[in-house]
């Protein structure tokens, strides 16, 4: 999981418009670059796509570029002061190879946060509407989940006296999975039946 | 665990892919045998199930907490290949939908945190069993996450290996294996031994209810 | 002359739920065209369960269940067409709205099940239910993003954009407001449909149908407004937890 936590459910493709591309292409399209990116190895080449797609992403680059640094900068500060110690420690060249490693790495990020202004995933799956439908249930359901958990950690908190004790905060972990799993056993059947009733499960 | 696109080199995740195909088509295929034409609503919440599990915060000594994965439960309440296929279909959510990528390394983490630690998990969990049933639960949940945590730390430190410039450099992840399995495994242990305490607290509640068996789980 | 059969008609049915606990026991109910039932009973007698049985979501464990006359069984949903055209003529309103939703839009959503219309045709219906229950501000939002309230005006509009005949609410004042509420029930008496509500909220019972068809904790029906002598006497409503001392 991202440093950041569970992160936003919230559906792209409100940011600025990127003419004649459906959004089908537009996944598409993402998915192929990140591919071929990783045969690229040279550090100016990759310097040159960064720049070009910050270019192309339009208005709120420097907001794109800030989000995809959020998502990696933990790491890639972590594997450079490793990998530069390790280099002094050696006597091997290492900031060639980490350069080329940084921008790889951040120009992906770039890529997937654009993706993820650019991209309406539900309109990308337009030709799959079974993989829509399964989209908007796991959307709604990890909301419900989501509430469902911190209902309990609200109610703990509020019922705790003192700073809960190591055992406490196990048991309250527990409670919330065992209810997670109360709950998605129950939602599994209840949606199911809710779809059979409306006719979705035999179309 | 998490790991950024441009880590993990296409000579792995090419590879790793093509075996992840046909077994995320064997899961989807085993799951349709198991609930017929109800794949896609069940399928669809035992994924936000999973998504919220693997979100469990794990408590650890001195007020600080981790993430738990999630696999374990899942493979001990509906099978190893639901949960394979639920912990896939969770990596494409958090790649796609949450924005935080790792695309490229999507294939690696569901074949090792995903096949290998649900069936790793479900085999030492009938293994032991019938010597006592707590403890195929622990172990079972404890060592199938070190050995998808041992597994990761091979595939990163193997990048070095086999994917270098022509003076010998790294172009992917830069650690060997000297790094990466002290480095991975070590907070696993701590993460392992924490998942497989909330794992059994839950799995006790859990193996009274009768959903349990009718979802081919392991009751007791 | 002989009588029409009974839309539906339910035979000492039991329902069972899976791990054997009893849903309904010996249920005869027999439900005539045009008939608004009101089922009552307190959380967890049967209410939703008879309501799912009614929708032929859940099959009898014993008896018989009979819609039009024709018996209601396994092989029976097995008929794509039959099954088909029942889910446009027997519409259920769950309780919880969420579990009905699953398409990216409310546009989408209120569309679903009327892709035999020609588009001009299923847009105006599309239109005409959004007006009608006020979303027409939200036709483009993703159903998850709606209130409860608005989620569970979305699942009424989804049905009714079908015109069925037969329309299931299960505790529909649970999410609705008042006044979306009052729409529906007026709404159902001027169109003379079929409906069953099941509630627990006594006063409104009036208004939501005239058989009144009370359910035990035993999930048994203990009153049925039809064959009884009156209405029910306030010791049997507070027996079953429907009023109180």
């Amino acid at each position: 999981m991202p440093a950041s936590g569970i992160g936003c459910l919230h559906r792209a493709g409100r940011g600025p418009e990127v003419p004649t591309l459906s959004h089908p292409a537009r996944l598409g399209l993402y998915l192929l670059a990140v591919v071929a990116i990783s045969f690229v190895h040279d550090p100016r080449g990759l310097a040159l796509i960064l720049v070009g797609a910050l270019l192309l992403s339009g208005a709120g680059r420097l907001r794109l570029l800030l989000r995809a640094l959020r998502v990696v900068l933990a790491i890639l500060l972590l594997l450079s002061a490793g990998f530069l110690l390790m280099g002094w420690l050696t006597g091997q060249p290492v900031v060639a190879a980490l350069v080329l490693i940084n921008l790889r790495v951040l120009l992906l990020a770039l890529l997937t946060a654009w993706m993820m202004r650019a991209v309406n995933l539900d309109r990308a799956l337009v030709h799959w509407p079974q993989a829509q439908r399964w989209l908007v249930i796991v959307r709604g359901q990890i909301q419900l989940f989501r509430r469902l958990a911190q209902d309990y950690r609200y109610a703990q908190r509020s019922r705790s006296v003192l700073p809960p004790t190591l055992r406490e905060r196990y048991r309250g972990s527990a409670a919330i999975g065992l209810a997670a799993l109360d709950k998605g056993v129950h939602n599994a059947d209840l949606v199911t039946q809710a779809m059979r009733s409306r006719g979705a499960l035999h179309d | 665990m998490h790991i950024p696109d441009g880590l993990i080199s296409p000579q792995t995740y090419l590879p790793a892919l093509a075996v992840a195909v046909p077994l995320w088509w064997w899961a989807g295929r085993s799951f349709r045998r198991q609930v017929g034409d109800e794949v896609l609503p069940r399928l669809a919440v035992f994924t936000a199930l999973a998504f919220l599990l693997s979100s469990l915060m794990l408590p650890l000594p001195g007020g600080t907490s981790g993430h738990a994965i999630g696999v374990g439960l899942l493979t001990l309440v509906f099978g190893p290949w639901v949960a394979f296929l639920a912990y896939t279909l969770v990596l494409v959510l958090q790649a796609l939908v949450m924005g935080a990528g790792g695309i490229t390394a999507l294939p690696v983490n569901a074949l090792a945190m995903g096949f290998v630690g649900a069936f790793l998990a479900y085999g030492l969990f009938h293994l032991l069993r019938s010597v006592q049933i707590d403890l195929a639960v622990v172990v079972a949940v404890f060592v199938s996450i070190l050995a998808s945590a041992l597994l990761v730390a091979l595939v990163l430190g193997l990048q070095p290996l086999i994917a270098q410039a022509p003076d010998g450099s790294p172009r992917f992840f830069p650690f060997g294996w000297a790094v990466t399995v002290p480095a991975v495994l070590v907070p696993h242990l701590f993460i392992g031994v924490a998942e497989a305490a909330l794992t059994l607290l839950i799995w006790r509640h859990a193996r009274k209810r009768h959903w349990l068996l009718a979802s081919g789980g392991q009751g007791a | 002359m002989t009588e029409a059969a009974p839309l539906f008609a339910l035979e000492q049915v039991d329902v069972a739920y899976p791990n054997g606990r009893a849903a309904l026991a010996g249920v005869d109910l027999e439900i005539a065209r045009g008939e608004r039932v009101v089922l009552l009973g307190t959380n967890g007698c049967g209410k939703s369960s008879l309501l799912r049985l009614l929708n032929a979501l859940v099959l009898p464990t014993a008896g018989e269940f009979r819609f039009e006359g024709r018996r209601v069984d396994a092989s029976t949903l097995k008929d794509r067409a039959w099954q088909q055209a029942f889910r446009r003529r027997v519409v259920l309103m769950f309780q919880h709205p969420e579990a009905m939703l699953f398409n990216p839009t409310v546009r989408e959503e209120i569309g679903f099940g009327l892709r035999h219309l020609a588009d001009p045709a299923k847009a105006a219906r599309i239109a005409h239910w959004a007006e009608v229950l006020r979303l027409e501000a939200l036709l483009e939002a993703p159903p998850f993003e709606l209130s409860g309230g608005e989620k569970q005006r979305l699942c009424l509009a989804c049905l009714l954009a079908l015109e069925p005949e037969v329309l299931l609410l299960d505790e529909p004042t649970a999410n609705l407001d008042p006044r979306t509420v009052g729409w529906l029930l007026q709404w159902l008496q001027e169109r003379a449909m079929t409906s069953v509500i099941a509630t627990h909220q006594m006063p409104l019972v009036p208004q939501m149908g005239e058989r009144i068809v009370i359910l035990s904790t035993e999930h048994r029906i203990v009153y049925d407004s039809r064959s009884a002598d009156g209405p029910p006497d306030h010791a049997l409503l507070i027996r079953h937890g429907l009023a109180h001392d």
